[in-house]
């Protein structure tokens, strides 16, 4: 029996030591292609850490697996993305811990680089929150325009709302609008969870509850079979930048300063920003993070000139044209009737084509028709696709004003500048 | 129902397939938990023998502190690893080469260690006790130096040994709290089962979670059938 036990435990021993073998990175047998792991520097020279503390949205949309390896190859570098929440991304960074922070609070992260904790901050890009809720809408918030407003409904009905309680971007965005709504939410209804954006939005799921999320989450959610629906959306309070940091490399030896900038380097240059436009769009129809850096805008600003026209929002081809490429366009001529009530001839092009281009969402309903002055209308899409008759007319002075026929009086817009779908 | 049978039948083929990914993980898991067990025994089952086996002053006190080890909750140790390894921690500022970086595989090794090692000593302790203690007595009078002595006593206990061995190792395969903590659930790098499943989990991948789920509870399974097959043996 001895010698039995012997040998089961020699076995042990030598099924314990080939497990052990088999796992060191030059020898593993049954993953084919064996990605690249910290032990194992590729045979390009030392490959670089490079230490990246995020939010959980960045990372769990999946946006950083679409754009980091670019980075990854090009500085032969291998990214570490730490994701967490925004409160523990910043106190990586405090801490040393982190080499650059790709966040989205904007206060905490100005007090971040006021403290001196970091050297360098971008724009990156930018999302929006969403209030979501069961589909039966028992508070009855849905279409609400202000975010405020809908969570007082929420604290008066008492109706379940799940909170991140991470003190993460989120959550700091949440608190900021009880704030607004003057209410510091308690009691039963109100729940903490004390976790990331995909458990919360599980979590309210199960529970037929209400949350705030952002869009990115809650789209790639929907694919797995997320029930929630938008509740409310579009208020500009639920604007959502990220910003990226560099931490300050005097905290500790190990932090790769220059690294980190080249990284933010990379992140809001124009080819990088393009790819975070894209990213998304082939899965859920719509970008999922719009960009913004500084060298971003500064092109979009430099190609788009005065007077130029552009259809956004829930399109699939987000359209942008110069006056002259507009009027190179088929053009048609409608009968209208002027300020004056008099009926004058106008020349233009058919709106309805134009939204062609630009491919509306299935989901869209609505067009807003928007000035340059900022005045703004919404008219039902169908409607207005179903329109043969309306056009964007030339004005004599340049740029466009819409003629809609049969439609009410303040649907004609002087100066219209953008066609936003919705 | 249909996206635990869908999860159920694509984490199988993941898994039958040769998932990279998913393999990647089921390896490092091993890895670590292969290292930190062996420092583990190799700490624990000598400091086990001793307590076990030797009466001192204090033996009380040290035993109330490895049970208190025992019930060590994982997290707590994940924050005090944090702690020690953090650049702005106790060990971290010092920058020797020797101590683990945060959210490298060492650290998760360290944390793991201060998990099992209570546990492998307890039971290690509890095991050698119950061998009758005029063993030891008839092999000193016999001849055999202490070492000599608490070696065959060892080898008298090796089932609890391995129990304590195999009960170490369960506690830290499916720890999930303080290797997140330590290790940042790196891709590549620090990325193990458990951490694996949670954010899976959290990204909506219930497929991959499930089948790195039935990895784990199969891992699992394995140890328990070998500890079974050892305490059958020893009857």
């Amino acid at each position: 029996m001895s010698t039995q036990l012997k040998f089961k435990f020699a076995t042990l021993l030598v099924v314990w030591v080939l497990l052990l073998t088999a796992c060191s990175p030059t020898a593993a047998p049954t993953a084919a292609p064996v990605p690249e792991t910290t032990e194992a520097p590729s045979e390009a020279g030392e490959t670089q850490k490079l230490i990246l503390g995020t939010t959980t949205s960045t990372y769990d949309s999946g946006l950083l697996d679409y754009i980091l390896p670019d980075f990854e190859q090009a500085y032969n570098t291998q990214v570490e993305v730490i994701a967490v929440g925004t409160g523990q991304a910043l106190q990586l960074g405090m801490d040393g811990n982190a080499d650059v922070l790709l966040v989205h609070a904007r206060a905490r992260e100005d007090a971040f680089m006021a403290e001196g904790h970091g050297v360098r901050r971008e724009d990156v890009m930018y999302n929006d929150f969403v209030i979501l809720g069961p589909a039966n809408d028992p508070a009855g918030i849905r279409g609400m325009r202000k975010s405020a407003r809908a969570l007082e409904t929420l604290a008066e009905t008492q109706s379940p709302f799940i909170s991140r309680g991470d003190d993460s971007g989120t959550h700091s965005k949440e608190k900021g609008l009880w704030a607004e709504a003057g209410i510091e939410p308690a009691g039963d209804w109100y729940i903490s969870a004390g976790q990331g954006m995909g458990a919360v939005l599980s979590m309210a799921n199960e529970q037929q509850a209400y949350t705030l999320s952002d869009r990115a989450t809650y789209l790639a959610m929907t694919l797995e079979g997320l029930e929630l629906e938008i509740m409310v959306e579009g208020d500009p309070l639920l604007f959502n930048p990220y910003g990226v940091m560099t931490v300050n490399p005097d905290k500790n030896p190990n932090i790769k300063g220059d690294l980190a900038q080249q990284f933010i380097d990379w992140l809001i240059s124009i080819p990088t920003q393009e790819k975070i436009g894209a990213f998304g769009v082939d899965k859920f129809g719509a970008p999922l993070f719009t960009p913004d850096s500084q060298p971003w805008r500064d092109a979009q600003a430099a190609a788009a000139p005065a007077g130029a026209m552009q259809i956004t929002g829930e399109v699939a081809q987000a359209q942008s044209w110069s006056e002259d490429e507009i009027k190179a366009m088929g053009t048609m001529d409608v009968e209208g009737q002027n300020s004056d009530g008099e009926t004058e001839i106008y020349t233009g092009v058919a709106i309805k084509s134009l939204l062609e281009l630009a491919q509306p969402n299935p989901g869209a309903s609505t067009v807003v028709l928007i000035a340059d002055d900022g005045y703004s209308v919404e008219l039902p899409l169908a409607d207005v696709m179903a329109c043969e008759e309306c056009i964007l007319s030339f004005r004599s002075e340049g740029g466009f004003t819409s003629r809609m026929p049969g439609f009410p009086k303040n649907t004609t817009v002087k100066g219209l500048v953008e066609i936003q779908v919705k | 129902m249909d996206v635990v049978w869908a999860g159920l039948k694509e984490g199988l083929r993941l898994l039958f397939a040769g998932d990279p990914y998913l393999w990647e993980i089921v390896l490092l898991s091993a890895q670590v938990s292969g290292i930190a067990l062996t420092i583990s025994a190799l700490l624990g089952i000598p400091f086990g023998a001793i307590i076990g086996l030797t009466h001192f002053p204090g033996r009380r006190f040290v035993q109330a502190l490895v049970y208190t080890g025992m019930g060590f909750p994982p997290v707590v140790v994940g924050l005090a690893v944090y702690l020690l390894l953090s650049r702005n921690g106790i060990l971290g500022p010092l920058n020797w080469a020797w101590i683990p970086q945060l959210f490298t595989v060492p650290a998760m090794v360290l944390a793991q260690v201060i998990i099992a090692t209570p546990l492998v000593i307890g039971y290690t302790m509890a095991a050698v006790s119950e061998v009758d203690p005029n063993l030891r007595l008839q092999l000193r009078a016999l001849g055999a130096t202490p070492r000599q002595a608490t070696w065959a006593v060892l080898r008298e206990a090796r089932l609890g040994v391995i129990v304590a061995l195999v009960g170490g190792l369960g506690s830290i395969v499916s720890e999930v709290g303080a290797v997140t903590m330590v290790g940042g659930n790196i891709e590549h790098a620090t990325r193990v089962l458990t951490t694996a499943i949670m954010l899976e989990t959290r990204r909506g991948n219930m497929d991959l979670a499930i089948g790195l789920g039935m990895v784990l509870l199969a891992l699992a399974f394995m140890v328990n059938l070998l500890m079974a097959q050892f305490q059958g043996r020893g009857k």
